[in-house]
């Protein structure tokens, strides 16, 4: 194996900022939605802590793409050819580059814990594209539930696909 | 009451990670930066909306129906910022913050939910403290499945954020 990632710093982040409008009679009353949910990452185990980065471009047709995010099997390491290998989920950016088709995630055995089961998915049309964000300690707990399944509706998906967590070598 | 009669500004991913490695004398750097910003102008066009709709709110583990259009169940007296019942036919954006510090979020399992999720009986899970952003240019169409479920993972209350922008029906 390749030497452990030693530092991974960051931000990631959520910024929605919008303002309607509308007129009534004498004026135009405004409403102004400003959200910045931004993470900083720092080196390490703790709330707001990670310590390895996975991030790959992935093709994926009608068959499925398996990602195990426990062992990172097989294949899937991260820019210094580690096993992408964690206990806690701490973010995952996932977006369909795909024109017409639409990226299903989940519905497949020992699904990572963003679905309550197994069988359940969630959709990304085409363009779409999805951050979850979980700074906590325990993150999102991926000591049981293990697989991040992709699947197309047709054709082939390109899917951009980043997440970092808890090293679960370390 | 007055209708919007306009809708502007952005949306955005950002991902920006230094992630290194010490080799011997040298260190080695991944260097992960995404920045997905997206535009979003007033109408029913892609890369456009036309309602917006935010809360803070709490629910217990029984959950509460947020009813997006007119579709299967009629409509669900959810007014936006100006009064107005909104009527989303095209979801675009959808934002969901769990605010509270221990508990879980479960986000759908109702039927007529919105096609985010993928049947009746499926969900999404939002831990303590964790968020789930979607954003689509081209949007989702509604029809009768316009419902986003929200419930406590447990018998308590829980907190939380919600925003979604989209076109009207």
């Amino acid at each position: 194996m390749a030497n452990a990632g030693t530092d991974l710093v960051g931000v990631t982040a959520i910024k929605i900022n919008l303002t309607a409008k509308a007129a009534i009679d004498l004026s135009t009353t405004k409403d102004v939605l400003t959200i910045d949910e931004s993470n900083s990452w720092t080196f390490g185990h703790a709330a707001n802590g990670m310590e390895m980065l996975f991030h790959d471009q992935i093709s994926v047709t009608t068959d499925g793409v398996t990602i195990n995010v426990r062992t990172g099997a097989t294949g899937r390491v991260d820019g210094f050819g580690n096993a992408a290998a964690l206990d806690y989920l701490k973010f995952l950016y996932i977006k369909n580059t795909h024109a017409t088709s639409t990226l299903m995630i989940g519905g497949t055995a020992n699904t990572i814990p963003i679905l309550s089961g197994d069988t359940d998915t969630l959709d990304l049309p085409p363009g779409a594209s999805l951050l979850i964000q979980a700074p906590s300690n325990a993150g999102i707990d991926v000591s049981t539930g293990v697989t991040l399944f992709l699947d197309a509706s047709a054709g082939t998906i390109l899917a951009d696909v980043a997440y970092g967590g808890d090293d679960s070598t370390a | 009451m007055a209708t919007g009669t306009d809708l502007v500004g952005s949306s955005m991913i950002s991902i920006n990670l230094s992630y290194k490695n010490v080799v011997h004398d040298s260190i080695r750097s991944d260097m992960l930066a995404v920045s997905e910003s997206q535009a979003w102008a007033f109408g029913d066009g892609t890369n456009e909306i036309e309602t917006v709709w935010h809360d803070t709110r709490s629910t217990d583990n029984t959950g509460e129906s947020l009813i997006i259009n007119t579709g299967a169940t009629g409509n669900g007296g959810m007014v936006d910022a100006f009064g107005n019942t909104i009527t989303i036919g095209v979801l675009k954006m959808l934002y969901i913050k769990n605010t509270h510090a221990t508990l879980s979020l479960v986000i759908g399992a109702v039927a007529n939910g919105i096609n985010l999720i993928g049947g009746t009986t499926d969900s999404i899970l939002i831990g303590p403290g964790a968020s789930i952003f979607w954003q689509d240019p081209v949007g989702m169409t509604l029809g009768d499945e316009d419902i986003i479920k929200i419930a406590c993972s447990t018998a308590a209350t829980v907190t939380y954020s919600i925003a979604m922008a989209g076109e009207d029906l």
